[in-house]
C-alpha cells in the first residue's frame, strides 16, 4: 500500500473485467492512480501488457485462481492495462485514486 | 504488501483431486467391508468344519466279547471312520471275532450288530481295518477271543467330530 503520508487514496473504485481471448481493457489509463490490484479469479491464465495490446505467452502471466498483480509507489504505472485468455475469465480490480 | 506479479500454487486441481481420492476411498472402504463380511462367513464354515481325531489302546482278549471302541452316548453327528487292530501277536490256531454295532435311533433298541467278521489262523496283512459310518446314538467294535491263547492286540480308531 503506498504511504497515506505520501499518496492518500481518496477514492477507490472495486470491480471485474471479463478478460477474453481478445485484448481486452482490464483498467484504462488513469493518471490519478495510487495503487491498483489485479486479481485473477478465474479458470484461465491471463497474460498482462502495459500499454500495448494483450498477447498470449507475453507479458505478465497471471496464474488462475488467485494470481494477481500488484502496482504500487515502487512500480507505479499511469497507463492503460490490457489482458488476454483463452477462456473467459474474471478479473477483479481494486484501483485508489488520489482524488 | 509486495508489489508486482504475485502467483500463489493453484490448488484448484490438487483439491479436485483430493475430492476425487476422498470419493474413492468411500468405494474402498465399501469394498472392504464386502470382504470382511466373506471372510467372517468363510471363517463361520471353517469353524464348523469336523476335526480329524484319534485315539487307541491295546486291549488283552479275555475269552469274553469286549469292547475295542465304543462311544455309545454321542453329543451330536459324527463321522467314525474306521477302526485298526494290530494282530502281530495272534498265531495259527487261534480265532478272533470282530463285530460292529450301530445306534441308529434315540432310546430304542440300543446297538445293534451290523457285521460279524471271524478270523482264524495266521493273520495277514497283520493289520485290520474296520471301516466305520457317520452315526448319531452310538457305535462300538469288540473283539472275542473264541479259540487260542488270549493275546493283546494294539488298536486305533479315527473320527471326525
Amino acid at each position: 500500500m503506498p504511504d497515506p503520508r505520501i499518496f492518500p487514496i481518496v477514492s477507490a473504485e472495486n470491480d471485474y473485467v471479463t478478460v477474453t481471448a481478445v485484448s481486452t481493457v482490464v483498467r484504462p489509463a488513469n493518471h490519478h492512480r495510487a495503487d491498483l490490484e489485479l486479481v485473477n479469479d478465474g479458470d484461465n491464465v491471463i497474460y498482462l501488457s502495459r500499454g500495448d495490446e494483450a498477447v498470449i505467452g507475453e507479458g505478465m502471466r497471471i496464474n488462475p485462481n488467485g494470481g494477481s498483480y500488484r502496482i504500487g509507489t515502487n512500480n507505479m504505472y499511469y497507463g492503460a492495462i490490457n489482458g488476454i485468455s483463452e477462456g473467459l475469465t474474471n478479473m477483479s480490480f481494486s484501483e485508489g485514486s488520489l482524488s | 504488501m509486495s508489489e508486482g506479479v504475485r502467483n500463489p500454487t493453484d490448488l484448484s486441481d490438487v483439491e479436485d483431486q483430493l475430492d476425487d481420492i476422498e470419493a474413492a476411498l468411500v468405494v474402498i472402504d465399501d469394498e472392504i467391508e464386502d470382504v470382511q463380511d466373506d471372510v467372517t462367513d468363510i471363517l463361520a464354515v471353517t469353524n464348523a468344519l469336523p476335526t480329524l481325531s484319534e485315539t487307541g489302546g491295546t486291549l488283552t482278549t479275555d475269552g469274553t466279547e469286549q469292547n475295542v471302541y465304543l462311544n455309545a452316548n454321542p453329543l451330536g453327528v459324527f463321522n467314525p471312520i474306521c477302526v485298526k487292530i494290530n494282530c502281530t501277536a495272534h498265531t495259527a490256531g487261534e480265532t478272533i471275532v470282530i463285530r460292529e454295532y450301530a445306534d441308529v435311533a434315540p432310546g430304542g433298541a440300543g446297538l445293534l450288530l451290523v457285521d460279524t467278521l471271524t478270523y482264524a489262523g495266521v493273520i495277514s496283512p497283520v493289520i485290520i481295518i474296520i471301516e466305520l459310518t457317520p452315526n448319531r446314538y452310538g457305535v462300538a467294535v469288540t473283539i472275542e477271543k473264541t479259540a487260542g491263547t488270549n493275546r493283546a492286540y494294539p488298536w486305533e480308531v479315527f473320527y471326525e467330530i
